[in-house]
Order: C-alpha cells, then structure tokens, then sequence
C-alpha cells in the first residue's frame, strides 16, 4: 500500500513536471506521509470548526474541495466518505470555480488563489467557505488556515479576520495551536 | 484564714483539710472532662474537615482535569507535545498539582509536567494502574484520570496528580488553631472556676471559723472544743500520749450576770478568757461551752504532779479582782480534771468524767481544782441510786422518818419543844445521811416535796403532844421552799390540816437560805410571822451575819451553831462570840438557842451567859416520835 502510494506520488509529480505548473523542486520532494498528514489536520481542522447554520449544505456532507494543482488531492481522496463531527460525512470532489458555493472547506493552491479570492470577495459575508493553503511562503490574510512545513513539523497558521469574514467560527483550542504573526 | 484555735495545734482536725483536697481534686476533674471533651470537638471537627475538603478538592480536581482535558485536546489531536506541555504547564498555578500527564490514544506518554520533580511518574497509561478508574484518592496523593476528547472521539488520556500535603497542611493549620482556641478557652474557663473556687473556699472558711468561734470570748465554742477533742484523742490513741480535759465553771456568775447585767457579763468572760489563754501553753486549747462554763484541752507531757501544779496555776487565775463596769469583781471558778486515757478511754466518759470533778469541787466548796477520781463515779451512782429511792419514798415510802430532839429551858430544864429532824432507813441502801438525802434532793429537785413532807408529818405529830404546856416543833426549811410562791398557802394548809396552832410551829432558816431569797422571802416571813408561826435564824454566825436582816425580818430566835458551843468552855474566842451572840440577841429582843450542847460544863456556861433554851446529847439524843410521845409523858408525870 505504502508502496502504491508512492507509485502515485511520483506519478503525479511526474505529471506535474510534464504540465509545467510551478513546480519546485522543495515541494517536489515532498514525502508522501507528510502529505497525508497535512490530509489528517485538514480532516481534523472539521472537527474544532462551526460552520454557520443559515448556510444551507445539503445534507450531512461537509465537501472538502481540492484544487486539482494541490499535492494533497490524493491524500484528500482517501478520506472522502469518512465520517467527521457531528454525524456529518466528509465529501471529497475537486475544486471547480462555478460551484464552489457548494464548499465548506476550499485547498488553494498557489496557481489558483488569484481567481478563487476574487470569487469569494464576490460572496456575500459569512459565505461559510473554509479557505485552506498548502504553502506557508505564499501568505495572504485573506485565506483562512495556512498550512506548512516548519522543522520538519506540520503547522499551521489561522487569520482570524478571514475566519470571521467567512462566518466561521474557530475553536480556541484549534487557535492556541496555530502559529502567530503571519 | 484566721488562725482558729482549734487548728493551732499540729494535730490537724481532718475535716476542712480533706474537704478541701477533694473538693479540688473535683475542680481538676471537671476541668480534664470539659478538656477531653474540647478536644474531642476538636478531633472530630478535624475529621468532618479532612472529609469536605476531600471531597471538595475531588471536586475540583474532576473540574479542572475537564477544563485541561477539553483545552488540550486540539493540541493532542494534532499531536502538537509543545503545546500540550504547555498547557499542562499552566498547571504550575495549582499548588497541589505534583505532575500532569497526557497519554495518547495507544497509552503513550505524549505530554507531562511536573510541579518539581517526579521521577516515579507512570510513563504509560498501564502504570498508572487506574485500569479505566477516574480517579484513585488515596492518604498521600489524588489520581484523575479524564480522557481527552474531541468531537466525540477519545485521542488519549489525562492524568493528574495531586499531593494531599497541601489538605493536610491546612487541617494541620485550622486542628492547631482550633487547639489553641480550645485551649485559650480552658485557660479561661479554669481560671474563671479557680477564682469562683477561691471565694467559695473563703466563704467556707469564714462559715466555718464562724461555726467554730465563740462570739462573746473569740475562742472556740463547743462544736470546735468537740471537733478538736475528738482530733486530740484520735491523736493520743495513734502516738501514745495522754490529753488531759480540764472544765473549768465560774462560780455564782449567774448572781453577777444578774447583778451588773449580761454586758458587764460579757466582759467579765472576755477577761476570764484572756487571762486563761495567758497560762495555758500555746498548744492547750481553749473552749467556751457555753454560759460561763470553760474547757481546756491540754496534751498532757507532763507528770501528775506538774499536772496538779498546771491546775493551780489555772484556779489562780481567778485570785485577782476583775473590773467590769467600774466596779471591783471577785470571781472564782470551780474546775476538774480528767485525762485520757487514765480517767476514761473514750470522748464521751472523758467529758462526763471532767464534768464530775468539776461538780465535785462545787460540792466541796467551789474555788478550786480536783482530779478526777474513779470513786466520784461510785458516788454518781450512789446519788442516782438515792434519788430513785427518794422519788419512790415521797410517793408510797415507809422509810423515810422523822426523829425528834427535845428542847429544853435553860432556866428550868423543862421540856419546851422538839427540833424535826429528817431520818431515812432504806431497804438496799441502808442508813442515809440527812444531809446527803437532801442535797439529792436539791440537786433533782425533790427538795420541795421533801420539804412539804417533813414540815405535814412534824405538824402531825406535834398535834399529837397534848396533855402538858405546849410544845413547839422546829422545822427546817430550804431556799427552794421558801422561794415557792405558794409556800405561804401550803403552810397554812399543812396547818389547818394537821390541826396544829400557828405558834407551835418554828420555822427554821439558815442565813443563806435567807440571802438567796432576800426579796420574795422578806414578804413571807413577814405574812408567816403575821399568822403566828414562829421563825429562827438556824446556824447563826457561820454565814453573812448580816445585821441587817435581824432588824428588818420578824425573827424570834437566833440558834448559835454547835461549831462555837463545842469549844465551850475552854476556847476564848467562842466564849466571846457565844456572848456577843446572845448579848446582841436580846438586845434586838430575840431569845437564844444554843445547838450541840454535849457536856454539863458547856450545858453551865451557857446558862450563865443567858442562853434560853438549850439542846444538845447531854439532854437528849433525837429519837422516833413514839419515844419522844413517852418523853412527853414522863415528863408530865
């Protein structure tokens, strides 16, 4: 399994050696359990978030929508179906631009925070999407939770004026972990 | 306390000391009691204590392992150990907190703190050896196991420890605080009850100097002289020696009661008092028994007759004048001595033996001092015996008599008359002497029936000694009678009774008879002397010779007393006084008897020197009444 997973990873990073989308050689190297456990925080991140109620989702599903540049679609996919807080399931679909009011949770890429910011200002507040990033270079107040790597440690960073222009509201305890000052 | 008399001795008298030994050891008692019960209080205060604050601490700790359980688990689903040791940090604030631990979901050691240092901490779930419990409150630490969850899913387990030093430091702080509370409170209440304790023991030691002090003297009174007697026999019975009791009346003090009055009394026993306690030795004690009656209790280390010494000394106390009011006293007391255990083996015969000396001395003429004689019990006995025969003779007797001794004219040798004189045979107690009957009699008061007795019989008989020229009888009479405010009546009674005419009567008074009834006798004789009744000063010359009274009563005869006739005629001094007598009788117009006339040559000179009428052995011994009847006869014949 461990194996096939890597298989894929160097797949994908073959593919995007081949599409040419900014690729590095850091990220490149990344390992693939690092990744899935970049996966498990953005899974675990559900867990101390409250989404607003008058947002309407359909049914029980909290979509995660992945872009389809980020390296963490493939550890992303494996969590689809499973089931997070409250009796809700996680849905994993990639990001497509038209429909993501119907995201609760949004991993940006690099490549594509341009267009997805902008369409988000175009929301109304408290749209209720939880804007996800892979990459603790790229810093942009108004992304959510910023993932990175940091000591050969996973961490991550929140902004709170994002989250509260979302409508989202942050448990503390998710707070005190996240590292200040971006 | 004032030094009270009968606690100067070494002897100490076993009730106050004792009382007050048990009285306090009580006081010790109770206050023990209250303070075992204080700190019973205490104790069990103590324990509600460690229990609530046991449990509330439980409490708390169930809270606060919540609240870090619930803030650290973002930090242990993240697997964030800095954080999660910081947050475990923030438990440093809890003093009581040893160490906090978190493990993993495997049971891991993921996080941990430690106030100091806790080298046995578990490193795994498994050693903490909760096996699932929440909690474990043991005497040394608290265990709280609280699992650490997030969205419904457990991601491992919090473990804090808990020292108890902190609980048991402060039940150490409020058991000693409380202690010193219970304690200042006993000091408190002790001292409280001690000073309640100290008046309440002066205020018995008041009562009791009181209860044991006579008012009027300052020395003890009976109930000390008993208590210290008591204590002083007890005490000789223990060490072997001997204590000797000395009572000790004043004589005639009632006269001087009521001549100055009782203040001047007073006064005079105060002055008896110190002077007494100026002989004695410091040892002795002396007691007032009421009215003027005295006692003296002295360890006896002496011999009988450094005794005999002590007794004079006591008796010459007495020799000098008191003055009271002024006025120039002569007191004289009466004493008697018994000791212990020689006169009397116990309190009682000790104290009734004493009392016997003493009423001996009076008899044998009071102002001195006389020793206890086993022989003085015999006359006791014998006086008790006389007067139970008494009292049965006076009501149906036969042994009682009376015998006649004829008088006789000095001028002619004619029989004039007969004095009744008193005789008692007794079937048990043979012969008893006039005098012993009588002073019986005065002491238990049969003196008056005796007297009326003897005057109804003598009146009888002589209503008998018809036939010749008229015979009179002489009758004695004592103070007692003639104090008896009917004795006037009774006599006439006896008279009309018995028949007998007034003027045969004589009537017979000593001179103290006299003195002792001055007043109500004085309208008496007078109203006797009135109805014709005959009345003779009896043995005159041997008491107050007061002049006074020859003039001022109604006497017809003064009988010289047979002590101044026995030496006639050879004694001057007699011879003077018989013819002093009898001059100044018949110058007051009195006619002259002269007693105990033995011989021919007294018979002589007294019918030299004017004598009127005469009696005496060389005459006519007293005889029965039938004799003297046969007398009478031969004499007529």
């Amino acid at each position: 399994m461990a194996y096939s997973l890597r298989l894929r990873t160097l797949l994908a990073i073959c593919l995007w050696t081949v599409c040419g989308v900014g690729t590095s050689a850091a990220r490149a190297n990344e390992p693939v359990a690092d990744l899935d456990l970049k996966a498990a925080y953005i899974f675990n991140f559900i867990q101390f978030i409250d989404w607003p109620d008058s947002d309407g989702a359909p049914g029980n599903d909290v979509t995660v929508c992945v872009s389809a540049f980020s390296p963490l679609k493939r550890a992303l996919t494996a969590l689809d179906g499973k089931p997070a807080t409250k009796g809700r399931t996680v849905r994993v679909r990639l990001l497509d631009l038209p429909a993501i009011r119907g995201c609760r949770v949004l991993i940006v890429h690099n490549a594509e925070v341009e267009p997805v910011l902008r369409l988000l200002r175009t929301l109304p507040p408290s749209h209720g999407i939880l804007t996800v990033s892979d990459e603790i270079t790229f810093v942009n107040p108004e992304i959510v939770i910023a993932l990175a790597q940091q000591e050969g440690r996973v961490v991550f960073g929140i902004s709170p004026d994002a989250a509260n222009k979302a409508g989202l509201v942050i448990s503390s305890r998710l707070l005190r972990l996240a590292r200040g000052g971006r | 306390m004032k030094t009270h008399p009968s606690e100067a001795g070494t002897a100490a008298p076993a009730s106050p000391a004792t009382h007050g030994l048990l009285s306090s050891r009580l006081v010790v008692t109770g206050i023990l009691a209250a303070g075992m019960a204080l700190l019973t209080v205490v104790l069990a205060l103590t324990g509600v204590d460690y229990w609530s604050t046991r449990a509330s601490m439980l409490q708390d700790s169930r809270v606060e392992a919540a609240i870090v359980a619930d803030n650290i688990s973002a930090a242990v689903v993240f697997r964030d150990t800095s954080t999660a040791n910081e947050m475990l940090g923030a438990l440093r604030s809890s003093s009581m907190v040893i160490s906090a631990t978190v493990y993993d979901k495997d049971g891991v050691l993921f996080a941990h703190y430690a106030r100091d240092r806790d080298p046995d901490f578990p490193t795994t779930l498994r050693a903490t050896g909760l096996d699932g419990a929440a909690e474990r409150a043991g005497w040394r630490m608290l265990e709280i196991a609280r699992p650490v969850e997030a969205s419904g899913t457990t991601w491992g387990t919090l473990y804090i420890r808990k020292s108890m030093a902190a609980v048991y430091m402060r039940l150490g702080i409020r058991f000693g605080t409380a202690l010193l509370i219970a304690i200042c409170v006993m000091a408190m209440a002790t001292a409280m009850v001690l000073r309640s304790r100290a008046a309440v023991r002066e205020a018995e030691n008041r009562l009791h100097a009181l209860a044991h002090t006579d008012a009027v003297t300052g020395t003890g009174n009976r109930h000390a002289f008993n208590e210290r007697l008591a204590a002083e026999l007890q005490g000789a019975r223990g060490a072997g020696y001997r204590v000797a009791l000395v009572y000790i009346d004043l004589d005639n003090f009632k006269t001087l009661n009521d001549t100055f009055g009782h203040a001047a009394g007073d006064g005079l026993l105060r002055q008896v008092a110190r002077r007494l306690q100026s002989v004695v030795r410091s040892t002795d004690t002396i007691s007032r028994l009421g009215g003027d009656e005295f006692a003296l209790i002295l360890r006896l280390d002496m011999d009988d007759a450094a005794l005999e010494k002590y007794s004079q000394r006591i008796v010459s106390v007495f020799q000098a004048a008191y003055t009271e009011v002024g006025q120039q006293v002569n007191v004289t007391c009466s004493a008697g001595i018994a000791t212990f255990p020689d006169d009397a083996m116990d309190m009682d015969a000790l104290v009734s033996n004493a009392d016997t000396a003493m009423y001996r001395a009076k008899e044998m003429g009071k102002n001195r001092c006389v020793r206890f004689d086993a022989s003085m019990n015999l006359a006791v006995v014998r006086r008790q015996a006389i007067e139970q025969a008494l009292r049965a003779e006076l009501e149906q007797g036969t042994g009682l008599a009376l015998h006649y001794q004829p008088l006789f004219a000095a001028s002619d040798r004619a029989l004039v008359g007969a004095e009744a004189l008193l005789r008692w045979t007794h079937a048990e107690l043979g012969s008893v002497s006039p005098l012993e009957a009588v002073s019986v009699a005065e002491d238990c008061g049969l003196i008056a029936p005796l007297g009326y007795w003897v005057m109804r019989t003598a009146c009888r008989d002589a209503a008998q000694w018809k036939g010749g020229p008229p015979l009179r009888v002489a009758v004695n009479i004592s103070a007692r009678q003639l104090g008896d405010p009917q004795f006037l009546e009774r006599v006439m009674d006896i008279l009309r009774e018995e028949g007998l005419p007034a003027h045969l009567l004589e009537i017979e008074l000593t001179e103290t008879v006299l003195m002792e009834n001055m007043e109500a006798g004085a309208h008496t004789l007078h109203r006797l002397s009135q109805l014709g009744i005959h009345l003779a000063i009896d043995d005159f010359g041997t008491g107050y010779s007061s002049l006074a009274y020859l003039r001022q009563l109604p006497m017809r005869r003064l009988k010289i007393d047979r002590s101044f006739v026995k030496d006639l005629p050879g004694q001057e001094h007699s011879r003077a006084i018989v013819t002093a007598i009898v001059a100044l009788a018949h110058g007051l117009g009195l006619q002259v008897t002269a007693e105990g006339v033995e011989t021919q040559e007294q018979a002589d000179y007294l019918v030299r020197q004017g004598c009127d009428v005469l009696q005496g052995y060389v005459f006519a011994r007293p005889m029965p009444a039938p004799q003297f009847l046969a007398l009478q006869a031969g004499a007529l014949a």
